[in-house]
């Protein structure tokens, strides 16, 4: 293998990586709702606010890492709420979702047209100072490994690994996501264990939109591009287990790498490949055997 | 009578948000209700077009309603009608010089088609594979946009690969201004009587008829059906088809009732609208109706106060009208959901 050769299975590698950042971090916020026994639609308006909070702090002249934490934020609050119309309201999790969806996509726009004159975009973001765009060999490497966004994903990976296995609010997660009543019994908040668990889900898709926003230096409208959607396919895929989420979502990232390079060869065939992702995730549903791995409390309220 | 003041509640709700808004974006709310009363039911063209906004939103809600009824998501009729909307759109224009009544009578046979054809996607794979039907028509919808996008770059390369070729005039649908001057100028078209005259047929269809009674049996309890050795998956299977085919029907509205062609982006939206329309209403047609109306008023109004206050903020008023208005039906009610998987 000569130099160039290796030169673009680097950078494609670090494209892959770099592209699974969304992926990753919507679908583990998605795991922490759904272990806890909420149907979670809005993964997709998560990742939007988080992108939206963010571009739009920085581009105010925030630093980088107050506008991530603000972002945080305001997701955990939005997930905190919407766990309450669940749970409380009582407003089925598909239609509090979709509804959430809808809010989110109506307030960017309009913050956007009020804010910055454009429903379309905001202007260009600076992000984390000091990772550089570069066209080289190992810039798109550089601009995974120096975003801050990929290691506080990764950590929280471990984090949620450690959380669901030893701590006392991750098994209080996982039994009210398995049989409220049971939990309820032996003395679990069902409500708040729940309000707590969504909320930590919100906050963790929502870095997933920060990702993406810091990523492309600009806030679009509708950014978040269904990746949402395919995060909740990888959830299921996984069958809610955290160790197979990792995976599911790079090969998700390499379907879309691939889209994107082939773009540039013409406009019918990037429409094509646009709808890859969705006909794989269409499939591997269908193929899907194990089912009966979900929450046994999903969608019992109290 | 609660179904009734819900309603007044998602009226006066929308008011108050929609005067915060004119406040937060600066204008005045007195300017900002002129101008949306100006340009809705203050003239005869505003009142037109809120029909006319209604008239999709009206075929997607009916729509989803029928697979609600057996207790289906179908968040897919948005997809449907997208790419019955394309279908419609480039077989319309080989139908130069055929009678009218026959073009419309094949095309909306073809929408049925369509749309059923669509939803037969997701309905397999729920009832074959048992993957839940949220997720899979959600995705179905991302997949339907640079599906048709393909289809129109592959075949009309001609108009640029973005819309079907001008559909002859002998199929276009007649707008309601040809009988009524008050309406003049408006997009609304016969396609809204086809839309209202569904009613009566859903009301006897949900009321009076072994299918319909046996669809609201299964939506209840799915389990009891199965162990009275009624045939669910079918039931289910025919549920989501008729779902899809009636959502179809939209593009009966956009493509030859308002274009004369098909574009990409013509009637997006209308299919969610629907299906916030068909949650919000829950059991009664009428609430259906009513929410629609609603809609497709704040669709219309979010063009006239654009001006004033971003229209896209009108979105927002939607989510919070089908929250509040579900919120107050569920009160104290114990909610029937399936697992997601």
């Amino acid at each position: 293998m000569n130099w160039l050769s290796a030169a673009v299975v680097i950078s494609t590698f670090a494209t892959v990586l770099r592209v699974s950042v969304p992926y990753a971090a919507a679908a583990l916020g998605g795991l922490w709702c759904e272990k806890s026994g909420i149907m979670m639609i809005g993964l997709e308006g998560f990742l939007l606010l988080g992108a939206f909070v963010a571009a739009t702090a920085n581009a105010l002249g925030c630093p980088a890492l107050l506008a991530l934490l603000l972002a945080v934020a305001t997701c955990a609050g939005a997930g905190a709420l919407l766990a309450w119309l669940v749970e409380r309201a009582r407003v089925h999790a598909v239609i509090a979702g979709l509804a959430f969806n809808l809010f989110v996509f109506g307030f960017s726009r309009a913050m956007l047209r009020t804010l910055f004159g454009s429903t379309s975009n905001s202007p260009p973001l600076s992000g984390f100072e000091g990772i550089s765009l570069g066209g080289s060999t190992f810039g798109p490497l550089l601009r995974f490994f120096l975003a801050p966004t990929t290691w506080i994903v990764s950590t929280l990976f471990v984090a949620t690994l450690f959380a669901f296995r030893k701590t006392r609010l991750g098994l209080s997660v996982r039994a009210v996501g398995e049989n409220p009543k049971a939990a309820f019994v032996i003395g679990v908040n069902v409500v708040r264990t729940r309000i707590v668990s969504c909320s930590i889900g919100g906050a963790i898709a929502g870095l997933g939109g920060i990702a993406l926003a810091f990523d492309q230096r600009q806030f679009q409208s509708g950014m978040s591009a269904g990746r949402g959607f395919i995060a909740l396919a990888i959830v299921i895929l996984s069958g809610w287990r955290i160790e197979r989420i990792l995976p599911i979502a790079i090969t998700f990232a390499l379907l879309d790498t691939i889209q994107l390079s082939l773009q540039n060869v013409s406009r019918g065939a990037s429409q094509l490949f646009q709808a890859a992702p969705y006909l794989v995730t269409l499939l591997a549903l269908a193929l899907m055997r194990s089912r009966n791995a979900a929450p046994k409390g999903m969608g019992v309220t109290l | 009578m609660k179904r009734f003041s819900s309603l007044v509640v998602a009226l006066l709700l929308s008011l108050v948000v929609l005067n915060l808004f004119s406040f937060a974006f600066g204008a005045a709310s007195s300017t900002t209700l002129r101008a949306l009363f100006a340009g809705t039911f203050g003239s005869g063209y505003g009142t037109g077009q809120i029909l006319f906004k209604a008239t999709p939103i009206l075929f997607s809600a009916l729509g989803a309603r029928l697979a609600m009824r057996a207790g289906l998501f179908n968040i897919g009729v948005e997809g449907q009608l997208l790419f019955t909307s394309f279908v419609v759109g480039s077989l319309g224009t080989f139908l130069g010089g055929v009678p009218s009544a026959l073009t419309w009578a094949l095309l909306i046979a073809v929408s049925l088609a369509a749309g059923a054809i669509w939803a037969l996607i997701p309905a397999s794979l729920r009832i074959f594979s048992g993957a839940h039907e949220v997720l899979t028509t959600l995705i179905m919808n991302r997949l339907s946009e640079p599906l048709v996008g393909f289809l129109l770059a592959a075949f009309y390369l001609t108009t640029g690969g973005i819309r079907t070729g001008d559909i002859p005039a002998n199929v276009l649908l007649p707008k309601l201004d040809r009988w009524f001057e008050l309406f003049r100028g408006s997009a609304v078209n016969v396609s809204i009587v086809l839309a209202l005259l569904l009613f009566p047929l859903f009301h006897f269809l949900e009321t009076r008829t072994l299918f319909g009674r046996t669809l609201a049996l299964i939506g209840s309890n799915p389990d009891a059906c199965k162990h009275a050795r009624i045939p669910v998956k079918r039931f289910m299977l025919i549920a989501m088809l008729a779902s899809g085919a009636i959502a179809g029907l939209g593009a009966m509205s956009t493509v030859i009732g308002y274009k004369g062609y098909f574009e990409q982006g013509l009637g997006a939206g209308s299919g969610f609208l629907g299906i916030a329309v068909a949650l919000a209403a829950g059991e009664s047609l009428f609430s259906l109706l009513f929410l629609a109306l609603l809609f497709g008023f704040f669709e219309q109004g979010g063009l006239a106060i654009n001006a004033h206050v971003p229209r896209e903020g009108l979105l927002m008023i939607e989510a919070i009208v089908l929250v509040v208005v579900v919120m107050r039906e569920a009160k104290g009610r114990n909610p029937q959901v399936g697992v997601l998987s």
